[in-house]
C-alpha cells in the first residue's frame, strides 16, 4: 500500500505542476483567442509582428546549427585527439559558455559586438542588429555542448581498432579513416549535440531580443510582449498569437526531442573503451592549430570578459560607482535584494525539484521493469516529467500566468510564482542526472541491505542516497544553475520590485531610458551572476562520474 | 525450519521455477546444486523474498512469511557480487543490519572470520577473499533465522575456495545456523554442506 | 503621524470590504511610473502613516490587462498609467469605482478633453507628435515636412523610427493619430493603412518600445552619449515636449524639433482610478488625492516628462524647456468611446499593411 503512494506521488505532483496548467491554459487561450487554431496559423502571415516570424526561427536555428557544428567539430577532435597542456583547464574554458546565463551572455555580446563595442571600434564590424550577430552568440553558447559531447567519444576510441584500420586497404588515407572509423563513432553524439543546439537557438529569447534589431522576431520574442494573452473579450489578437506559435513550438520541439532520444538511446550501445589517458597522441602541435586552439579560448572568454570590463565603466569612463551604486540600497537598481532573492529562488528549486526528481525517477526506474500496467506508468511518468524540455520559457510562463492564475487571482501576486516556473524547468533537468544513475545502480545493493532487516526509509537515506551522491549533486547543482539563469519566464511573471531577480534586473537595467549608470549596473549584476554560476560549475565538475561525460 | 512449498516462479513469460518444493531441517546446512541459469538463484530469491511468485508459500519456523517484505522475514543473503556498501568502511557494513551496534561484536565477528582489526579499511582495497568474508560476517550480524549464499565462493580460485568452504562451514555450524548454498561445484557442495540438493530433483522447468 | 482622514465616506460599490476605517495599507498597479519614485512614496508614507505597496509591470498596456484579468477580484487598490486609448475598455469592464470624494484641483483643458466623467482621474498628459532632427532638416537639402507623406518620399528612406503600436504606449497613441489624420485629409481615397503600407515600402523602422527608437536610432537625442547609440533615423515618434526636455538637459541647447502639423499629433493623458472591489478603498482615495496634490503635480514635468494635470503648474520655463517644446494647433480628435470602438479594427489593420 505504501509502494502505491509512493509511486503516485511524483505523478500527482507533475501533473498539478506542469501538465494541468498547462491543459488549464491551453483551453483558456482557445477560448480568448476569436479563432480556431488554424485561422490563427494562417493569420500570421498578415501581422506585422509575427510574419515570417516561423520561418527566421527555423532559419536562425539551422544556420545556428551549421555553424556550431562547422566550428565545434575540429575543437573536438583537437581536444579528444591531442593532449594539450594544462587539458582540462582549456577543455573546462571551451565549455563554459555552456553554463552562462542567457542575460549575462547578451550583456557580453552588446559590449563585444554593440556599435561602440571593440570590435566594431577596431575592425569597423557592423553586426549589430544583425542575424549574425545571434548566430555567432548561439555558436559560442553551443560549441561547448559539441566539444562536450563529442570529445569524449573520439578520446575513447580503443587506439588499436585504429591501428588495425590503418593497415586495412580502406583506411590507409586519414580521410577514409574519417569516414569508416571515426564517423561512426562521433555521429550520433554530435547529432544528438546538433539537435540540442537547433533547441537551444530556437527557444533564444534574451539574445533575440537585445541583439537582433527592429523587426527581428523569433516566436518566443513575437509571443514575448503580449499583455491580453489569455483575457477573454480584449485583446484577443494576442491570444491568438501566443496558441499559434504555442502549437507551432510545440510541435517543432516536440518532433526534436524525440530525434534526441532517438540518437541518445541508439548510443547507449558504446561503452568507454578505454581510458582517457592512452588514446590521445602526444603529437606535437602546428603552430597553425595552436592559433587556432588560442583563439577558440579567447573567443569564449571574449563575451565575459567585456561583461565584467563593462561593469567599470560608467558613461564610457573608468569609474567603481557602478559597483558602489549596486550595493547601496538607494538606487533603483540596487542589488542586494534582487541577488538574495535570485539565490532565495535558487536553493528553493533545488530543495524542491531534486527530491521531486529522485522520487520520479525511483518510480521510472523500479516500474519500468515491471509488467503490465507499471511498465506502461513508469514510461508516462518519465515523459511527463521531461515534457517541460518541449516548452519555451515564455510558453511556461504563459502556462502558469493563464493557467495558474486561472485558479485563483491571488496567485498573481505571490512572491513564489516565478519559482514554479523554475520548477518546471529545472526538473527535467534533474531527471535526466539521476534517472540514469539509477538505472545503472546494481539493485543488488538495495537487496542487500534489504535483507539485512533495514526499511525502506533505511534503504533509502542510508544506501540509496549515498550510493548515488555524485548524481544527486550534479543535479543539485544543474537545478541551482537553470534556476539562477532563467530569463524568459521569470520575466513573464515579474510582478514587483521586491521579488526581481538578477536576470530581469539585468534586462530592465539594460533598457532604462536616460540613466547611464542604469546600464553599468546591468554589468556588475551580469558579473555578479557569472561568478555565481562559474564557481558553482567548477564544484559541479569535481562530482561528475567519469561514466557520465557523454551527457550535459 | 525452512519449507518452501509449491514456489512458481516467471519472468517475460518463462517458467523458472515449477511447483518448487524445498525443506531443510533447523541447523542444517544444504547444498542447492547445479548448472548455471537453472534458477537456483532465483529460488534463493525467491526464499529470501526479492522475487515474487504466483502461488506457493514459504514457512520459517514454522511462521507464514510468504506476504512479508525481505526485511521482515529474518532471511540473510550474501549475493554473488558481495553487494558490500561502498560508501561505508568494513565496520559500517558490519553493522548495517544490527540493530544495535556494538563494537565488540563486531571485532568478535571479525576475529571468527580472521579478519582482525579490519574495521576501518575501505572496501575497494579488500581482497576477493577478504570481501567474501567480510559479507558474510556482515549478514551473521544481522542475526538472520536463514541464511542464503548465492554461489559467493565462485570467483575465488580453487584453493581459496575450499579453504574458505571449510571456514565458512565451521562459522554457521558453531553458531547453529541453518543454510542453503548455491553452487555448480560439487567439490564446495561437498565442503559445505550437510546434504546436497540436486536442482533438478527439485524442479523441472521446461527449458 | 497620521493625518485625520475627515468627512470621507467610502466610494461607491465597494461591497464586502469593511470601509468605514482607514487600514493604513495602499497597493497600487503601475508600470515604470517615475513619478511614483522611492522618496515621493516613504514621504507619502510618513506624512499619512499608509503603507505603499508597488505592483509593476512593464507599460501601460500590461496594466490594463492585469486590471482585467483580476477585475472579480482586484489585487490592486489603486490603477495607475491607463491612457485615454485603453481607457474606454477599461470602462468598459468596470474597473472603476466613482471617484465623488476625490480633491481634484482644477485642470488643464487638454486633460480632460478625452474624458471628464468620474471614474478615473488624469494626473498628467502630453502630446505624441513626429520629433525631427534639424541636422539633417537644415532647411536646405531637406526643409521641413509639410504633410506626413512626405515622409514617404525617398529622401526619409530608411530614416524614420516608430514604435510598434501594439506594444508601445507613444507608437499606439501615433498610430492613432494617423488613423485621424488621414481620415480628414485632402485625399478621400486614401486612409492610414495606405500611408504606413508606403512607410513600410519605405524602409522605416519600427521598434518595440520608445526607449529603443529614441534613445538607439534618433540622431537628434541624447542617445548620442550612450552606448549602443547607432543614429541612422533623423525622424522618431516621440513627445512633442521632447525637444524641451533635451533643451532642459543640454542647456538650452537641441537640434531636435516637434512635427505640429494638424492632427499629426495625438493628445494623450494618463489616469489613476481606485479598482472596483479595492480592498482599502479609503486608503487608495488618500492615494488618488496625493497623485493630484502639488507635491507631485509640481515635479510631473521633471520626474515623468510630461504635462501636469492640474491647470498651476506647467513645463518649466528653464533652459528652453517650454521655449522647445511644440504645440499644435490641432491634435487629432478621437474620443475615447471612437477609439474603444475601433482600435482593434485598427491594430489589425495595421498590422497587415506591414507585414
Amino acid at each position: 500500500m505504501g509502494k502505491l503512494v509512493l509511486h503516485t506521488v511524483p505523478a500527482v505532483l507533475v501533473i498539478l505542476l506542469v501538465i494541468a496548467p498547462f491543459i488549464i491554459a491551453l483551453i483558456r487561450l482557445s477560448e480568448a483567442s476569436e479563432v480556431g487554431i488554424f485561422e490563427a496559423i494562417s493569420n500570421l502571415d498578415n501581422r506585422y509582428q509575427t510574419n515570417g516570424a516561423v520561418g527566421f526561427t527555423l532559419k536562425l536555428s539551422a544556420i545556428s546549427t551549421l555553424s556550431t557544428v562547422s566550428i565545434g567539430l575540429p575543437l573536438a577532435w583537437w581536444m579528444g585527439r591531442y593532449h594539450w597542456p594544462a587539458h582540462s583547464i582549456i577543455r573546462a574554458i571551451l565549455t563554459t559558455p555552456f553554463v552562462v546565463p542567457s542575460m549575462v551572455a547578451t550583456i557580453g555580446f552588446i559590449s563585444l559586438l554593440g556599435p561602440q563595442s571593440w570590435l566594431a571600434e577596431n575592425f569597423n564590424l557592423k553586426l549589430w542588429h544583425t542575424m549574425t550577430a545571434i548566430v555567432i552568440a548561439h555558436t559560442w553558447y553551443n560549441v561547448a555542448l559539441v566539444v562536450r559531447l563529442v570529445e569524449p567519444a573520439i578520446a575513447r576510441l580503443d587506439p588499436s581498432l585504429e591501428e588495425s584500420a590503418r593497415l586495412l586497404p580502406g583506411g590507409n588515407k586519414a580521410w577514409k579513416r574519417a569516414l569508416r572509423l571515426w564517423w561512426p563513432v562521433v555521429r550520433l553524439n554530435l547529432a544528438a549535440a546538433a539537435t540540442l543546439t537547433f533547441v537551444f537557438s530556437f527557444t533564444s529569447f534574451a539574445l533575440v531580443r537585445h541583439l537582433g534589431g527592429p523587426g527581428m522576431y523569433n516566436m518566443e520574442r513575437a509571443m514575448a510582449e503580449r499583455p491580453f494573452t489569455g483575457i477573454i473579450g480584449v485583446g484577443a489578437v494576442d491570444s491568438e498569437i501566443v496558441l499559434a506559435f504555442g502549437v507551432i513550438q510545440l510541435v517543432i520541439l516536440t518532433a526534436a526531442l524525440w530525434l534526441l532520444t532517438e540518437f541518445q538511446q541508439r548510443g547507449k550501445t558504446w561503452l568507454p573503451l578505454a581510458t582517457e589517458k592512452s588514446t590521445r597522441l602526444q603529437l606535437p602541435k602546428t603552430k597553425h592549430q595552436k592559433l587556432l586552439m588560442g583563439s577558440a579560448l579567447a573567443a569564449a572568454t571574449a563575451p565575459l570578459y567585456f561583461t565584467i570590463k563593462g561593469s567599470f565603466s560608467v558613461a564610457g569612463n573608468f569609474s567603481f560607482e557602478a559597483w558602489q551604486t549596486a550595493f547601496s540600497s538607494s538606487h533603483d537598481f540596487a542589488l542586494i535584494q534582487p541577488l538574495i532573492n535570485t539565490l532565495r529562488f535558487a536553493i528553493l528549486t533545488v530543495i524542491i525539484a531534486v527530491p521531486l526528481a529522485w522520487l520520479a525517477a525511483n518510480s521510472v526506474s523500479t516500474l519500468e521493469n515491471e509488467k503490465g500496467w507499471s511498465a506502461r506508468y513508469a514510461r508516462v511518468l518519465d515523459v511527463m516529467v521531461m515534457a517541460p524540455f518541449a516548452l519555451s520559457a515564455v510558453m511556461v510562463g504563459y502556462g502558469i500566468l493563464i493557467g495558474l492564475s486561472h485558479l485563483s487571482n491571488s496567485l498573481l501576486l505571490v512572491w513564489w510564482l516565478p519559482l514554479i516556473a523554475h520548477l518546471i524547468i529545472a526538473l527535467p533537468f534533474a531527471m535526466r542526472v539521476i534517472l540514469p544513475a539509477m538505472r545503472s545502480l546494481d539493485p543488488s545493493y538495495l537487496e542487500a541491505a534489504r535483507t539485512l532487516g533495514a526499511s525502506q526509509l533505511k534503504v533509502i537515506f542510508k544506501v540509496h542516497i549515498p550510493l548515488l551522491r555524485g548524481p544527486l549533486i550534479v543535479a543539485a547543482i544543474l537545478a541551482f544553475a537553470v534556476s539562477l539563469g532563467e530569463f524568459g519566464a521569470t520575466w513573464l511573471l515579474w510582478n514587483t520590485p521586491d521579488w526581481t531577480t538578477l536576470p530581469v534586473l539585468i534586462d530592465r537595467a539594460y533598457s532604462r531610458p536616460y540613466d547611464p549608470i542604469a546600464r553599468s549596473i546591468a554589468h556588475v549584476a551580469a558579473s555578479l551572476l557569472l561568478i555565481t554560476t562559474l564557481t558553482l560549475f567548477i564544484t559541479a565538475e569535481k562530482f561528475r562520474m567519469t561514466g557520465q561525460e557523454g551527457e550535459f | 525450519m525452512l519449507e518452501v512449498k509449491n514456489a512458481t516462479v516467471s519472468f517475460s513469460g518463462k517458467l523458472i521455477l515449477d511447483a518448487v518444493n524445498l525443506s531443510v531441517g533447523d541447523s542444517e546446512i544444504v547444498a542447492l546444486l547445479g548448472p548455471s541459469g537453472c534458477g537456483k538463484t532465483t529460488l534463493l530469491r525467491y526464499i529470501a523474498g526479492l522475487e515474487k511468485g504466483s502461488g506457493g508459500e514459504v514457512l520459517i519456523a514454522g511462521k507464514d512469511v510468504s506476504n512479508l517484505p525481505p526485511e521482515k522475514r529474518s532471511v540473510g543473503m550474501v549475493f554473488q557480487n558481495l553487494a558490500l556498501f561502498p560508501h561505508l568502511d568494513v565496520a559500517g557494513n558490519l553493522a548495517f543490519g544490527m540493530v544495535i551496534p556494538e563494537a565488540e561484536k563486531i571485532a568478535e565477528m571479525l576475529g571468527i572470520v580472521n579478519l582482525a582489526g579490519f574495521q576501518e579499511r575501505k572496501i575497494e582495497t579488500l581482497s576477493g577473499g577478504e570481501g567474501q568474508r567480510v559479507a558474510l560476517a556482515r549478514s551473521l550480524l544481522a542475526e538472520p533465522t536463514i541464511l542464503l549464499l548465492d554461489e559467493p565462493l565462485a570467483s575465488l580460485d580453487e584453493d581459496l575456495k575450499l579453504a574458505l568452504a571449510e571456514d565458512v562451514r565451521k562459522i554457521l555450524k558453531d553458531r547453529g545456523i541453518t543454510a542453503i548454498h548455491v553452487t555448480h561445484d560439487r567439490q564446495v557442495a561437498k565442503k559445505i554442506s550437510d546434504r546436497i540438493i540436486e536442482m533438478s530433483e527439485v524442479t523441472q522447468a521446461e527449458d | 503621524m497620521a493625518a485625520p482622514l475627515s468627512g470621507c465616506l467610502g466610494p461607491g460599490g465597494n461591497e464586502g470590504s469593511d470601509n468605514s476605517e482607514p487600514a493604513y495599507k495602499v497597493t497600487v498597479l503601475t508600470y515604470d511610473v517615475f513619478a511614483l519614485s522611492d522618496s515621493m512614496l516613504s514621504d507619502f508614507t510618513n506624512r499619512t502613516g499608509i503603507e505603499v505597496e508597488i505592483i509593476k509591470v512593464d507599460d501601460s498596456g500590461t496594466v490594463l490587462a492585469r486590471a482585467l484579468q483580476t477585475k472579480d477580484n482586484p489585487i490592486a487598490d489603486v490603477i495607475v498609467g491607463i491612457d485615454n486609448s485603453f481607457l474606454q475598455v477599461a470602462l468598459d469592464n468596470e474597473l472603476f469605482t466613482n471617484l465623488y470624494n476625490a480633491k481634484i484641483p482644477e485642470l488643464h483643458v487638454e486633460a480632460t478633453t478625452p474624458y471628464s466623467g468620474n471614474f478615473v482621474v488624469p494626473y498628467d498628459w502630453g502630446r505624441v507628435c513626429i520629433n525631427y532632427d534639424t541636422t539633417f532638416v537644415d532647411g536646405e537639402n531637406v526643409t521641413a515636412p509639410t504633410s506626413l507623406w512626405d515622409f514617404t518620399n525617398d529622401t526619409w528612406e530608411g530614416k524614420v523610427v516608430v514604435q510598434n503600436p501594439r506594444t508601445s504606449s507613444p507608437g499606439r497613441s501615433f498610430m492613432l493619430a494617423t488613423v485621424d489624420y488621414f481620415a480628414n485629409d485632402a485625399d478621400d481615397s486614401t486612409d492610414f493603412t495606405d500611408w504606413w503600407s508606403a512607410m513600410k515600402a519605405n524602409d522605416v523602422i519600427v521598434t518595440d518600445g520608445w526607449t529603443e527608437a529614441y534613445e538607439t536610432h534618433y540622431s537628434g537625442g541624447y542617445g548620442q552619449w550612450y552606448d549602443g547609440f547607432v543614429g541612422n533615423a533623423n525622424a522618431v515618434v516621440s513627445y512633442c515636449h521632447s525637444p524641451g526636455v533635451e533643451a532642459f538637459y543640454g542647456d538650452n541647447w537641441t537640434t531636435s524639433v516637434a512635427l505640429t502639423l494638424d492632427r499629426a499629433s495625438f493628445l494623450q493623458v494618463e489616469y489613476a482610478g481606485i479598482a472596483k472591489g479595492a480592498a482599502h478603498p479609503i486608503d487608495a482615495l488618500v492615494f488618488i488625492d496625493e497623485m493630484l496634490a502639488t507635491g507631485v503635480q509640481s515635479t510631473i514635468s521633471t520626474t515623468n516628462f510630461m504635462y501636469p494635470a492640474d491647470v498651476n503648474y506647467t513645463l518649466p520655463s528653464e533652459n528652453g524647456y517650454l521655449y522647445h517644446t511644440g504645440v499644435p494647433n490641432q491634435d487629432s480628435s478621437l474620443t475615447a468611446e471612437e477609439i474603444g470602438a475601433g482600435i482593434d479594427e485598427w491594430l489589425n489593420q495595421w498590422d497587415s499593411a506591414m507585414a
